[in-house]
């Protein structure tokens, strides 16, 4: 290729809009590297990115002696495992949740925060004593150390720092990246013993409940700018918590649908405006399960609100688990492929322990109804279940 | 029969190129150029060379022939036509996005950004660092913090 033309003297706006094309961060990045020139024109965050194809970040691995900072991340469309320093994922703590490219962790002690894998930016939410059923937390109750109270306010009880850490907290979704630069975040947590829904907001210093929408537990996805929360059998709650409240109660409506029956998990995917509810079956057997199939619906209003059977999805691939779940163009990314459903092991019944075979994870295929292996997992690679399981996380530089 | 305007345009080399003025306007510089009474004689375009400057008069003139419909045929014979349009080297490559960035065509501006996005898109380093020794791009020390990022390894 013959030229003499010096690129680096393009105007930084054509630069910038050039950059604007870009859809993958690697591309972003590699363009950011051209020439300092190029690098000054463009952000340093790029905000326009769309939802990145999500890393699967696998578990501790078992030789972890010298290198327990590293965890490893395996990307589908490279098709190549990164490894990045997280000295923060340490096994002492627990993850509760992974959504716009953040991981929310618990500890022994009240703290809850969240950091970036890629950026290392990290940063604390309210901490666990200020949930509002939480009435006492003392460091000298050895082994009862959170004292808390049940939803009549009633009866008392105790947790110790590791029941607390464990089994407090299913799931937190936030409404937009939570990274200080920018605008206001919201984040709900599902409460795992009582099924409540508690949120908090950027900077704030509590978790309060969101009242009335107990029974809508199963997971919650942000859409449309409210928080939408879905029960066993089909029943959303739509929270409507960004924003500003009259009364400092935030404003919950709720949509009944055809009873759901059948399936063992609930997940709600934001597709577009569209509203998708994706069932999951397993097999359970004696110590192990394993998922055999998917259901996908889609909330419709037709003579009243229902779930409508969806058979294909076309071009998009849905990312479940333990993640706040993700729906993504399998056209924008290699590696992705269309009207499948990629799952990682989310079953909470069983305490993570006693449990055989290997993980439950794959690839879901709709048309065929199968159920095959992810790249990244070979016997060669990895046996056995180790704690924590493998997440999806979608790589974010914000 | 029907009249339509045309608009002369003179370029950089002195050349003259008579347009329809539907199509001259497709330029927004141009159209705000004829609002505003400049061109009474020919609008000038002196940083513009004939090559590109007939390249774009191409592009706008094809755009506008084409019905704007949402027929099927005629929108991928569009898509082909830009398709083959910026098969060009990287010299008219550059020429043509400052030129049209001046003259202010959004379509084919937007044509261009993803044209050049894409020749960065899927590189590997080792294709980058070629492109960089033939171009002679000044190398910036930030790489080695992003390649930090992307330490990787293939298993």
């Amino acid at each position: 290729m013959t030229t003499t033309v010096d690129w680096s003297e393009l105007q930084p706006e054509l630069i910038e809009s050039i950059a604007h094309k870009l859809k993958i961060h690697k591309d972003y990045i590699h363009f950011r590297s051209v020439c300092w020139n190029w690098r000054k024109s463009t952000s340093k965050t790029p905000k326009h990115l769309p939802c990145q194809l999500p890393w699967l970040m696998f578990p501790h691995s078992s030789n972890q002696n010298q290198q327990s900072h590293l965890r490893l991340f395996f990307s589908l469309s490279d098709d190549k495992i990164y490894r990045i320093s997280l000295p923060e994922a340490s096994t002492i703590r627990r993850r509760c949740g992974s959504s716009h490219g953040w991981l929310v962790y618990l500890e022994e002690t009240p703290g809850v925060f969240v950091i970036n894998p890629l950026t290392r930016v990290k940063h604390h939410l309210p901490p666990l004593c200020s949930f509002p059923n939480v009435v006492n937390f003392s460091v000298y109750n050895v082994g009862r150390e959170y004292t808390l109270k049940t939803v009549e306010g009633d009866v008392y009880y105790t947790c110790s720092l590791k029941e607390m850490r464990n089994s407090f907290i299913k799931k937190v979704v936030f409404s937009s990246s939570p990274s200080d630069e920018d605008l206001d975040y919201y984040a709900l947590a599902i409460v795992n013993q009582t099924g409540d829904l508690a949120y908090c907001r950027k900077g704030g210093d509590v978790w309060r409940f969101v009242d009335d929408a107990q029974l809508c537990c199963e997971d919650v996805v942000f859409h449309k700018g409210c928080f939408y929360a879905v029960s066993k059998y089909g029943t959303i709650a739509v929270c409507d918590i960004c924003g500003d409240f009259s009364n400092g109660v935030p404003n919950v409506s709720f949509i009944h649908t055809q009873l759901q029956v059948g399936g063992d998990m609930q997940y709600l995917v934001s597709l577009g405006d569209e509203l998708l509810l994706v069932t999951r079956y397993l097999e359970l057997g004696f110590h192990a399960y394993k998922t055999t199939e998917f259901r996908v619906f889609k909330l419709v209003l037709k003579d009243g609100w229902m779930w409508k059977s969806v058979l294909e999805l076309d071009d998009w691939a849905l990312f479940v688990g333990e993640n706040s779940s993700v729906a993504i163009r399998a056209s924008d990314f290699e590696g992705c492929k269309g009207n499948k459903i990629y799952f990682t092991d989310d079953y909470s019944e069983w305490n993570y322990d006693g449990a055989n075979g290997d993980h439950d994870l794959g690839v879901y295929d709709l048309e065929g109804g199968s159920v095959a292996a992810l790249p990244c997992y070979t016997r060669k690679f990895y046996n056995g279940r180790r704690w924590p399981p493998p997440i999806w996380i979608t790589p974010s530089l914000h | 029969m029907s009249f339509s305007k045309t608009i002369m345009l003179r370029n950089y080399d002195g050349e003259t190129f008579v347009v329809d003025e539907v199509v001259a306007v497709e330029p927004q510089t141009i159209e705000h150029m004829i609002e505003d009474g400049c061109a009474n004689t020919s609008i000038p375009l002196p940083n513009i060379t004939s090559k590109i400057l007939s390249k774009v008069i191409e592009h706008c003139k094809k755009h506008v022939e084409t019905p704007n419909s949402n027929e099927k045929d005629a929108k991928a014979d569009l898509k082909s036509f830009d398709f083959d349009f910026v098969k060009a080297d990287q010299g008219t490559l550059f020429d043509l996005i400052l030129a049209v960035n001046y003259l202010n065509i959004k379509g084919l501006l937007d044509l261009i950004y993803q044209t050049i996005a894409d020749m960065i898109k899927g590189k590997t380093p080792e294709e980058e660092e070629e492109m960089r020794r033939v171009n002679a791009w000044v190398f910036s020390c930030f790489v080695g913090v992003t390649c930090l990022y992307f330490k990787s390894k293939k298993i």
